[in-house]
């Protein structure tokens, strides 16, 4: 946690990706699959983020990379069930 | 400890026997738990095809409403009130019914037939004809914020070319759950000269500038309710009405939707996340245990979005 005042340039991408994320999908309400185009392209930037962010500080390792992606697929997933839901 | 509790801080607390880090946040219980999202959604789905039939979103939407509310927001945007048509309401209708009984949620049915068959079919003969449907709003003025919300549909609504309009609200099973379906109907029959707009091609949802009158006057529409028009020998049609669905709203109940135990789930998969996630930073933060894995604000501030999303998500869904 003491990351966030430590490296707070480094969040405020990501911060900017998911509120923008966040105002797509209220705004784009009608459109289903515009909405989770928008969801994909966030988990997408989240990775990315993740990415950049360990290679930066030198502790980038598979369990890193794959933890981003489980993270990112969840919610894709939940977001995915609901929209296009049974 | 019992081997509950100590099964229960392995995976929820940072600890020993999980490599200081809550085995719920380990990649492969993220990976179990969206699985298990998915099967979830699979159950939902085959639970109708297997006989079961599950709880769908019924609603007692009146079309009354849905088309003072339209009138309402045309007099809002200096356009002129939309008049009942009987046949447009009938032509609704059999939309509706069409959609439930060929099992298709679209403008144009699967087996080609287009919106504006019911129009002909009832004897609408139309200079200008349009579409707006909606289905699983649990009531009229989430859908009408619905389609103001979106451009085609709100053009439908706004456009100075229509003088008539029939709203429908059917009720059936759809895909193997209960669900309500509005149908609404825009049209100017074709002997009406006094649009201002030139002619252009029906389609469910037609882009043209609407045309504001100067002068904007909310007509109070009369109750209307559903009818059957059955043919006579001569050209005259008698108007049998039918039961008001607001009448019937014994009938129409809010039940237990798909889209609400999904949600429901999802926001308490996220929020056990959110909170196994806030409960590990600040034990690892205070241990000062260092470990190699991602960083735990940048998955809080994730998952904190998706939380975010489920919340202002809305059920229905237009078309």
């Amino acid at each position: 946690m003491r990351d966030i005042t430590h490296h707070l340039r480094h969040y405020l991408p990501l911060i900017g990706i998911l509120v923008a994320a966040t105002i797509g999908f209220a705004v784009f309400s009608w459109d289903r699959v515009f909405q989770f185009a928008v969801i994909v392209a966030a988990s997408l930037g989240y990775i990315v983020w993740g990415l950049i962010h360990h290679h930066i500080h030198k502790d980038l390792h598979l369990s890193v990379v794959v933890e981003y992606f489980a993270i990112a697929i969840l919610g894709i997933v939940i977001i995915f069930s609901l929209l296009f839901r049974a | 400890m019992n081997t509950a509790a100590i099964t229960l801080s392995h995976f929820l607390f940072p600890r020993h026997s999980n490599n200081h880090k809550a085995k719920l946040l380990h990649s492969s219980s993220l990976l179990l738990l969206a699985l298990f999202l998915v099967v979830y959604q699979i159950i939902l789905r085959a639970l109708p095809l297997s006989g079961v039939k599950i709880l769908g979103y019924a609603a007692n939407i009146p079309p009354t409403e849905i088309i003072n509310l339209t009138n309402q927001r045309r007099a809002e945007n200096g356009v002129t009130a939309l008049s009942t048509s009987a046949l447009l309401t009938e032509a609704a209708r059999l939309k509706g019914e069409h959609m439930l009984s060929q099992d298709y949620w679209a403008h144009t049915a699967p087996d080609g037939t287009e919106p504006w068959k019911f129009f002909t079919d009832v004897g609408y003969k139309y200079r200008y004809a349009g579409e707006n449907l909606a289905r699983d709003f649990s009531n009229p003025n989430s859908a009408m914020e619905a389609w103001m919300a979106s451009p085609s549909h709100r053009e439908n609504l706004l456009s100075g070319k229509y003088k008539e309009i029939g709203v429908a609200v059917v009720e059936g099973d759809l895909g193997g759950v209960d669900t309500t379906l509005i149908v609404s109907l825009f049209g100017t029959q074709f002997s009406d000269t006094t649009s201002q707009v030139p002619v252009v091609a029906a389609k469910p949802q037609i882009e043209i500038t609407p045309t504001p009158l100067a002068l904007a006057t909310l007509t109070p529409t009369p109750q209307f309710f559903a009818g059957v028009i059955t043919p006579t020998q001569g050209s005259e049609k008698i108007i049998i009405l039918e039961e008001p669905v607001q009448e019937r709203a014994g009938r129409f109940q809010t039940l237990i939707s798909p889209f609400e135990s999904t949600r429901g789930v999802a926001v308490a998969t996220t929020v056990l996340l959110l909170v196994v996630l806030v409960i590990d930073g600040i034990i690892v933060t205070r241990r000062n245990i260092t470990r190699i894995g991602g960083r735990t604000f940048a998955h809080i501030a994730f998952l904190g979005m998706i939380l975010a999303i489920l919340l202002i998500a809305k059920v229905g869904e237009i078309l």
